[in-house]
């Protein structure tokens, strides 16, 4: 391991949070206190409305914690972290643009040079299969397709902090397998801190290098699970060692009783 | 491929617009062409008495014979409809958009502007001559009074239809306030802001014919009045017709700046663009 893959990047130091509703508070996370490398890819994982997406936003610097802090590059975050793209679950690109014009919007909004912008557009959308797709609307794309071209937007920066909130929750199986293997593809030819939120066990564990189990809500971080698989894992990773993971995962939730929510 | 091939599609292309083109020039024509006939047939049939129904001949002969004197005053309710429908834009949007973005607003200004789209506006003509005499102005303000409302109301609801995760995903990008108007809500609202704009084109004719029946001394509905109490009724009809048409006219060159504006609502001018860039 060199150096830099053993720094933290992010640290999550003591971190509740609450909101505020009609009913009162309603607590989304309890007491959180975890690091995260840099050039490491970190599943969180656990019951659907846990408090991972709070948890995501708060590592990204879109919201701030109700008490403790967080730390990015060593730096207290007060206002969205420069170097970060975000991924949500669903594609939210813009209708009146082009999927070039959706992938290039970073680039416009922190007024790079268009022309290299481009250049590099032009270019991971032949990574990402998308070639000849530059010119057509979103609304000419399937489902997965326009999850990439949202993939393309977050990368076109070449962000060292990849934040990604249940990228693929809304595809389809087949659609879902093919893109878990394009993303390992990516990652591992431009290695990036990934925070990874997801419901998924078998995504976790194909995905990461490290997973990390939330109880429900409030969230707590309730294990902490290095997985050890050779990379590229693909679609077919060592299955013995792949299951002992989704067993020894799927137990730690049939132990806190959320194991309904998993469905593979 | 072959190098014809971009080529002899673009042909193809051209000729199906041209197909396309041509039939709706004759789904727009047939109708008004059976129209006439049956105007015609009214007035040769004396199903209604030829003092109030004249012939189309003569409504064209007017049309032809006093072509300086309706264009003169075309020009005028035009550019009374023009004036009114900018006021209105110009009030319009910036309301929708304030409404929007200040809950206050919305919960303070909206219900005095439904409770004022309540009142009858052609009732403050009157008032507005008083104020402002018989030129353009008050004919305008008219105008923009009953247009105002389905643009304000278009607007509203344009800047409205924006979820969270937009703007979470511009704030991500570390947008300004000034970056996530320009370039999501203004595209995000356009469709809905053009419906109002639609709506609000034919209601500022509406307006600018109301307040030239309540005091004026030029314009279409001047005309018409003044040829209705001569009991010229080939005039009047003259009149009318140009009315409708500037009503279409303005509604087209609405509708023709949306397609322009918005082409991923328009398929055709979706198809153009992608062969454009290609």
């Amino acid at each position: 391991m060199t150096d830099a893959a053993s720094t933290p990047f992010i640290e999550w130091r003591g971190i509740r949070h609450a909101y505020r509703s009609r009913q009162g508070e309603i607590a989304a996370l309890a007491q959180i206190d975890q690091r995260v490398l840099t050039n490491e890819f970190v599943s969180l994982l656990g019951p659907s409305g846990c408090g991972k997406t709070t948890l995501l936003l708060l590592s990204g610097g879109l919201m701030r914690p109700t008490a403790g802090s967080v730390l990015a590059n060593g730096r207290s975050l007060n206002e969205p972290y420069a170097d970060m793209s975000i991924v949500f679950q669903r594609d939210l690109l813009f209708e009146w643009r082009s999927n070039l014009g959706n992938v290039l919007l970073p680039a416009e909004i922190r007024g790079a040079d268009r022309r290299r912008a481009a250049d590099r557009a032009r270019e991971l959308f032949r990574q990402t299969g998308l070639e000849g797709f530059e010119d057509k609307w979103p609304r000419e794309l399937s489902g997965g397709m326009r999850q990439r071209v949202a993939l393309c937007r977050a990368l076109l920066p070449d962000p060292h902090l990849l934040l990604m909130d249940e990228p693929f929750g809304a595809l389809d199986a087949l659609t879902r397998r093919q893109m878990v293997v394009d993303l390992e593809q990516l990652f591992l030819r431009r290695r990036k801190t990934v925070l990874f939120v997801t419901h998924d066990v078998a995504e976790a564990v194909l995905l990461s290098d490290r997973v990390l189990l939330f109880s429900n809500r409030p969230a707590r971080i309730v294990a902490n699970i290095a997985i050890n698989l050779v990379r590229p894992r693909g679609f077919d990773p060592d299955q013995a060692a792949f299951q002992a993971y989704v067993t020894e995962i799927t137990r730690v939730f049939e132990e806190l009783g959320v194991l309904q929510q998993q469905r593979r | 491929m072959s190098g014809s091939d971009p080529a002899r599609k673009s042909a193809l292309a051209a000729q199906s617009l041209l197909r396309r083109l041509l039939r709706r020039v004759l789904e727009v024509t047939l109708p008004a062409v059976g129209l006439l006939v049956i105007w015609q047939a009214i007035v040769a049939f004396q199903v209604l008495p030829s003092f109030l129904v004249p012939w189309p001949g003569a409504v064209l002969a007017v049309m032809v014979a006093q072509w300086d004197i309706l264009l003169e005053h075309t020009i005028v309710t035009s550019s009374e409809v023009v004036l009114g429908f900018v006021l209105a834009i110009a009030v319009g949007i910036p309301i929708g958009w304030l409404i929007v973005s200040f809950s206050f607003l919305e919960r303070t200004v909206y219900p005095l502007m439904v409770g004022f789209q309540a009142v009858p506006k052609v009732a403050l003509g009157p008032l507005f001559v008083l104020a402002f005499g018989y030129g353009v102005l008050p004919k305008a303000l008219l105008a923009l009074l009953v247009a105002f409302f389905p643009i304000a109301a278009g607007s509203a609801v344009g800047f409205a239809s924006l979820d969270a995760g937009w703007f979470l995903l511009m704030r991500s990008m570390r947008a300004s306030r000034l970056q996530t108007f320009r370039k999501l809500q203004v595209p995000a609202g356009l469709p809905a802001i053009f419906g109002g704009l639609k709506v609000g084109a034919t209601l500022a004719v509406v307006g600018a014919v109301v307040g030239e029946f309540i005091g004026a001394d030029a314009g279409l509905s001047y005309l018409l009045l003044i040829a209705n109490s001569n009991r010229d009724t080939a005039t009047e009809f003259a009149c009318l017709i140009l009315l409708s048409l500037l009503g279409m006219l303005f509604y087209g060159l609405v509708a023709l700046a949306e397609s322009i504006a918005v082409p991923w609502r328009n398929p055709d001018a979706m198809r153009w663009s992608a062969q454009g860039t290609a």
